[in-house]
């Protein structure tokens, strides 16, 4: 149970944290799109605009857990096949599903519903958030005994 | 024989004058109907979505639709959307349509005109496609209106993902154009020496304008737009001025987050008026006959999230009350149009969609 408990709290810290690193980093690529039609923001208004886009998140985290949880599986079943490469699986799975999830979610609505992953740098930064909450993951979940853990 | 169905229906608002009227139905079983064109025998031409233009005769809707109608790719938003008679329709029985053009890689929308012979049309010539293609199926515009001088306007939209590009005069995502009725570019046109703007563009900054009418008195152009969540506007158009989407807007993202953090610039205009939360403008009619005095100088808009037809009451470009109308029927409305009779007419934008006529209450 204990270790159960402790997987869950892994797996919501990585979803939360990948899910606030692809807010701020979309409202990042938002400001540039701004910029190339000559609509500047300044500084502070950039950092308010960050924040206020946190209300996103309500929306973000189911998503990214919905995509989190099957590509989490895998990576360990790959794990368990494969080992020694702990950290790559779950870092790999964890971006690979986010852009997958945008992508999929992309040609079932015929438009990218975020707009900051709409260039391909921004679809890549979703991959850079997802491998982010891959490697909070692996590190949260980390064996205690320095020995790979296969039971993911 | 029209079905009377409704009854007398007030307006949301206190201050709404009341009015009587009876809503009856037209016609029914059209696929998404998006526009509604009067013709001078008492027919109407209506495009359905789906990619067809179908007759209503003698108050009955024909089974079989108009022949040689161009195709036209249906997905998302897109298929058939105005249809529009020729000031001069009587002697040259010419229509112009708007749709959707292309395929799913590569479409846009595009505006033909043609001669309707009361069955079919013929030399179907393509008069004007926007550029660049584009590859999402949504965000078209599509509206059309005649000026006084018998140039045409028409709205295109930024196709939701080019929004950026409603701010460039590059390309016609997100523009009021304005061409002859044979595709020519009117020498007056704002940006016809502009070098790289393309010079059908006559204003631009637009998001997805679904509604156009020209007040004829003063050429005033009015314009409502769809907005993201929130943020959808009504807009005095003149000839060369920037709307600002996506620059400023009052709207947000589907997912919540920032388009602009701005709601006003230097240089981009004010809305007369926004709606946040939306209400999803999709057609505008500008109200003036005597079958409803009390509605003269109004603007009726037809509402698909809301559910309702809005009642503008207009001093000049000042909206000085907005009413609530047909919520009861529940229905989305797409369209709507002042019929030559003066009856109101709107379109249900549902696979089962009606032509409803609202009249005054009778005795």
């Amino acid at each position: 149970m204990k270790t159960f408990l402790r997987y869950v709290g892994a797996f919501l810290l990585a979803v939360f944290c990948a899910s606030l690193l692809g807010s701020i980093l979309s409202t990042q690529f938002v400001v540039a799109a701004l910029g190339s039609i000559d609509v500047g923001v300044p500084l502070a208004t950039r950092l308010s605009m960050t924040a206020r886009d946190f209300g996103i998140l309500p929306t973000l985290v189911p998503a990214v857990a919905a995509c989190f949880l099957p590509g989490f599986v895998v990576a360990a079943i790959c794990n368990r096949f494969i080992p020694g490469g702990r950290f790559f699986w779950f870092v790999f799975a964890g971006a690979t599903a986010l852009v997958a999830e945008l992508l999929i979610m992309q040609a079932a609505l015929g438009l990218m519903p975020i707009a900051g992953a709409r260039t391909l740098a921004g679809l890549l930064s979703f991959g850079l958030a997802g491998a982010a909450g891959g490697w909070v993951f692996a590190l949260s979940t980390r064996p205690r005994d320095h020995t790979e853990i296969h039971d993911a | 024989m029209p079905r009377t169905f409704l009854f007398a229906f007030l307006g949301l608002l206190a201050t709404c004058a009341l009015a009587d009227y009876d809503v009856e139905i037209v016609a029914e079983g059209l696929d998404f109907p998006w526009s509604i064109a009067f013709l001078p025998d008492g027919g109407m031409l209506v495009s359905e979505r789906s990619g067809q233009l179908r007759i209503i005769r003698d108050g009955e809707l024909l089974d079989a639709p108009v022949a040689g109608t161009p195709d036209t790719y249906v997905a998302g938003q897109g298929g058939y959307f105005d249809v529009l008679l020729d000031p001069d329709f009587e002697s040259n029985g010419v229509v112009y349509l708007s749709f959707a053009h292309g395929d799913k890689r590569k479409n846009a929308t595009r505006l033909v005109r043609a001669r309707f012979d009361g069955s079919s049309l013929l030399d179907v010539t393509t008069i004007f496609t926007a550029q660049p293609w584009k590859d999402t199926p949504h965000h078209y515009g599509g509206r059309m209106a005649f000026l006084t001088d018998g140039t045409l306007l028409l709205t295109t939209g930024e196709g939701f993902t080019y929004r950026e590009s409603a701010q460039t005069l590059d390309n016609h995502f997100g523009k009021v154009i304005r061409i002859a009725t044979d595709g020519g570019i009117p020498d007056d046109n704002p940006f016809v020496n502009r070098t790289g703007a393309l010079p059908e563009i006559w204003s631009y900054g637009h998001r997805n304008p679904q509604g156009i009418v020209v007040r004829g008195e003063d050429d005033t152009v009015l314009l409502h737009e769809h907005g993201p969540r929130g943020g959808d506007e009504l807009n005095a158009v003149e000839p060369g001025r920037n709307y600002g989407w996506p620059a400023i807007t009052y709207g947000i993202d589907y997912s919540g987050a920032t388009i602009s953090p701005y709601t006003e610039l230097p240089g981009m205009e004010q809305p007369l008026v926004y709606w946040s939360p939306s209400i999803a403008p999709a057609g505008m009619a500008l109200y003036d006959h005597e079958l409803f005095p009390d509605w003269r100088g109004n603007l009726f808009i037809a509402a698909l999230a809301e559910r309702t037809v809005r009642r503008l009451e207009m001093r000049e470009n000042e909206v000085v009350a907005q009413h609530e109308m047909f919520k009861d029927l529940g229905e989305r409305f797409r369209d709507v149009r002042v019929g030559p009779d003066g009856a109101l007419y709107l379109l249900t934008d549902s696979p089962d969609g009606k032509v409803l006529r609202v009249v005054p209450e009778a005795e």
